[in-house]
């Protein structure tokens, strides 16, 4: 997504307007919020993060280029420290992980849906989802949980343009093959229902 | 050959691929993928969280450059300086929230003028109320701003109210343009804040917000907030309705959930409409031909599929009329097509119902619409 009026800010930002460095703060905080905590769930470490990357931007303000994507830099800013602050506090703990990113599809208590058989199925495809490998999950995040072209993902998670559609595409595919396998094995669970429930339907 | 469902979400344009497909199975699993993306839980920052980080931010960048200054000889002024702008910064910044308490307090005091009030009529922050002649169309505020410094330290509110039957054009006092339809509310400061621009709406309006990236302009409704940085669009928020929506015809807000209702925040393109159905609290976002949303400030009614029970609650508040139709038959139907509301109701409903079939009983500001 490219925002006219955000590049705006951006711009007045180099240029020294403290309001304008606010206002992409507030534009942009929850958005980056969303996704660092998708990545570390220590709030802690997500909230040090954002305050280090808007530190560095103010400080290295003179050297930032006025023609970049903003919600892209930003995004690809954060991880990057994210990651780095994960790693030292990771080099003190026993856990060898270092990079997971989990999709937290939980939706809002309020998205209920009237029909069950429905429900079933989102909860059952909301499963696979998060069991899909981390870097799949982040392409389906950014791509479309935030709307963003390829061309941003790429930049984000510094992978090519190719590899951000093979990651897309693989995840889609395997969701499909999980849920068809899904549907058979319940319809061979039906084939295995006592005869009589068989003879009502006849 | 049939397309994969990875294929069509691996594309350039997904969702618009996936409209184009037959409602099958494929479709189906692409719906659900992408909705499960787009509506999962929005972790925000709480709004202490929101303001400690940045009092950090601030603390830590301002520690760095005044480090910088002290640098050059003109180490004690610039502490100074920077004292006296640091206290001169917290004396003019208002809590955002107490500002959006004040307003959403004082908005829901004057609900129950929509209802009650004949004329179109405002209720100024000094407890004035102005009554606004049929003949006017518009309302020009524009020239309160530059009261601004005598009377900074009131924030008071300005609530216009449009009953049913009535409609206005309001220029606010930042220039934005707003209309008002019929049975809608607008809640305002008298004056401006400084750093933001806040009201409140009960009804439909449709805004054309003077841009100024220095103070983002928030439409709050019972269900939605709008950020708006410069642009046009339509809410409609009616207590009545089932929805609730928000259409945007050029520049970029960003939607909010408000009350009960929450949701990752969207930000939407010129040519998109986001519906709230409230009983099942979903939000869809669709691109729809916007000007049917918007027809009524030329004082058309566009219909695209519209149900019936639909356009008789719009003709009812336009026209101020309660509509009684004592026939089931037809209520599932939909309509399409242009309705001119500067025509008599009477006439209007003739072309919804058939006089021939239908009998229409008119007294004062009641109709009836019996079967033959």
């Amino acid at each position: 997504m490219t925002n006219h009026s955000h590049i705006a800010y951006w711009q007045c930002f180099i240029r020294g307007d403290e309001d304008a460095f606010k206002a992409l703060y507030d534009v942009y905080v929850n958005a980056l919020f969303a996704y660092g905590i998708r990545y570390c769930s220590d709030e802690e470490i997500v909230k040090d993060s954002i305050h280090d990357l808007f530190v560095d931007l103010h400080r290295y303000r003179s050297r930032l280029s006025p023609n970049v994507n903003v919600k892209a830099y930003l995004f690809g800013s954060l991880r990057r420290k994210v990651v780095e602050s994960k790693k030292r506090n990771i080099s003190r703990s026993i856990y060898a992980e270092n990079y997971r990113f989990r999709l937290e599809l939980e939706t809002e208590d309020y998205i209920t849906l009237s029909d069950d058989k429905e429900d079933e199925v989102l909860t059952k495809l909301r499963a696979e989802m998060e069991k899909l490998p981390h870097r799949q999950k982040e392409a389906l995040y950014l791509r479309f949980t935030c709307e963003m072209s390829y061309e941003q993902v790429a930049q984000i998670m510094d992978i090519s343009i190719a590899s951000c559609r093979t990651f897309i595409y693989r995840a889609v595919k395997d969701l499909r093959q999980r849920m068809e396998n899904n549907k058979i094995s319940q319809l061979l669970f039906i084939a295995f229902l006592p005869v009589d429930a068989e003879k009502s339907n006849i | 050959m049939e397309r994969k469902i990875e294929d069509i979400l691996s594309g350039e344009s997904p969702r618009k691929d996936l409209e184009k497909e037959a409602v099958n199975d494929t479709r189906k699993m692409g719906e659900r993928i992408l909705n499960i993306l787009k509506l999962s839980k929005s972790h925000r920052l709480s709004s202490e969280a929101h303001v400690a980080v940045w009092t950090r931010i601030e603390e830590t960048t301002q520690k760095a450059s005044k480090r910088n200054r002290q640098i050059k000889i003109l180490r004690y002024s610039a502490v100074a300086c920077a004292v006296i702008a640091l206290s001169f910064f917290f004396w003019n910044k208002q809590d955002p929230d107490i500002s959006y308490n004040s307003l959403l307090y004082n908005a829901m005091n004057n609900q129950n003028l929509i209802t009650e009030e004949e004329e179109v009529s405002m209720k100024r922050g000094d407890g004035q109320q102005v009554r606004i002649s049929d003949g006017q169309e518009v309302i020009d505020l524009s020239s309160d701003q530059k009261y601004e410094d005598e009377r900074k330290n009131a924030s008071t509110f300005n609530t216009l109210t449009v009953p049913y039957g009535k409609r206005i054009e309001v220029i606010l006092p930042d220039n934005s343009k707003v209309w008002l339809n019929a049975g809608s509310q607008l809640t305002f400061p008298t004056i401006f804040d400084a750093a933001e621009r806040r009201v409140y709406l009960e009804g439909e309006g449709y805004f054309d917000v003077e841009g100024d990236v220095k103070r983002p302009f928030y439409v709050h409704t019972a269900n939605m907030m709008v950020k708006v940085l410069g642009t046009t669009f339509n809410i409609s928020s009616y207590k009545d309705d089932s929805f609730a929506s928000t259409v945007l015809l050029s520049g970029e807000i960003e939607l909010q959930g408000a009350g009960e209702i929450s949701f990752e925040p969207q930000v939407l393109k010129p040519g998109t409409a986001a519906v709230l159905r409230k009983n099942s609290k979903h939000l869809s976002i669709s691109q729809e031909a916007v000007e049917n949303h918007i027809s009524w400030t030329r004082k058309q009614l566009i219909l695209k599929n519209t149900p019936l029970a639909e356009v008789i609650a719009r003709l009812e508040r336009v026209y101020n009329t309660d509509i009684t139709v004592e026939s089931t038959s037809g209520s599932n139907e939909t309509f399409s097509g242009r309705l001119d509301l500067t025509q008599p109701l009477t006439s209007l409903l003739t072309t919804l119902y058939n006089p021939l079939e239908y009998q229409l009983q008119k007294e004062e500001r009641r109709i009836t619409i019996q079967k033959k």
